[in-house]
């Protein structure tokens, strides 16, 4: 059937994943993405486990600074450029 | 009409960056203080994405302020300040990484460290690891530990996506990266996180 010979492989499809730049592929390629994935639980859940690891990366690596270290680093800053 | 109305969001955008170099340029007290408040925050992510503690974050970020407000006159505003702060940061993190030892290669050519499918594509070796994308505390230390497998470049190149949720072309300019090698940077980053996690996780 046409479809079959449309329908991307697993390796394409967690290619496009792992490139993380399916909003830049053209709109008919990315809902073949989305078909296979809603047909593939080997593919659907490598992509959970891309989200699970950007989840994670935005906790980690999140910084909420402080009021006081704030106004300690700007006088330090401050008294650098003198 | 779209296209008039980025063009005035551009010259604002312009403008706005404008006023905020001048001001900085002029060490106004104002200035500095919320050029401080703005980017703490994020360059501390940064500097905790590319491996430093929190002391050694605190004074990376420190030199990288000190940077900027002395490198100013240079700074011809064709990029944005976000953009040229991050640069900063990034490359006295090299400096003091000494240079990852680990080579860099670009070469889209490179084979993936195990190859899981067949010659038509379909998986020899399915996925395990996490079922869902649930976070626990043992997938956090797991991906903290895996991150420490990445280069430099990596690192900084999934926390300037996937944390501060940068445009490609914002993330070439840091980095220095053409658009595909920053594609392939990311794909191998990813495939390694998940397969640092799938091979350590129960």
């Amino acid at each position: 059937m046409i479809l079959e010979r449309l329908m991307p492989s697993c390796r394409e499809v967690t290619d496009r994943l792992a490139e993380g730049e399916l909003k830049n592929l053209p709109w008919h390629a990315r809902l073949l993405v989305r078909w296979h994935l809603s047909m593939c639980a080997h593919c659907a859940r490598f992509a959970r486990q891309l989200e699970l690891i950007g989840k994670a990366l935005r906790e980690l690596w999140s910084h909420q600074p402080a009021l006081e270290r704030l106004k300690a680093l700007k006088g330090r800053i401050m008294a650098r450029l003198k | 009409m779209i296209e008039c109305y980025k063009y005035f969001l551009e010259k604002m955008t312009d403008k706005v960056l404008e006023k905020q170099v001048r001001g900085l340029r002029e060490r106004k007290d104002g200035a500095i203080e919320a050029l401080v408040e703005q980017y703490t925050g994020p360059l501390m992510g940064a500097a905790f994405a590319l491996g430093f503690s929190e002391t050694d974050a605190e004074e990376l970020v420190q030199e990288t302020f000190a940077a900027l407000l002395t490198s100013l006159d240079r700074f011809e505003m064709r990029s944005q300040l976000k953009t040229y702060i991050f640069g900063i940061l990034y490359n006295k993190a090299g400096t003091l990484r000494g240079k990852q030892r680990r080579e860099e290669s670009l070469d889209p050519q490179e084979p993936a460290a195990q190859n899981r499918f067949d010659t038509m594509g379909m998986w020899t070796s399915p996925p395990k690891g996490p079922e869902d994308a649930a976070l626990n505390d043992e997938i956090r230390d797991w991906i903290r530990r895996c991150s420490d497998n990445l280069s430099l470049a990596q690192r900084a190149a999934l926390c300037l996506r996937e944390v501060e949720g940068e445009e490609t072309e914002t993330i070439c300019n840091v980095l220095k990266l053409s658009h595909t090698n920053l594609r392939v940077l990311l794909h191998r980053a990813r495939n390694k996180m998940r397969e640092c996690l799938e091979k350590n996780w129960k």
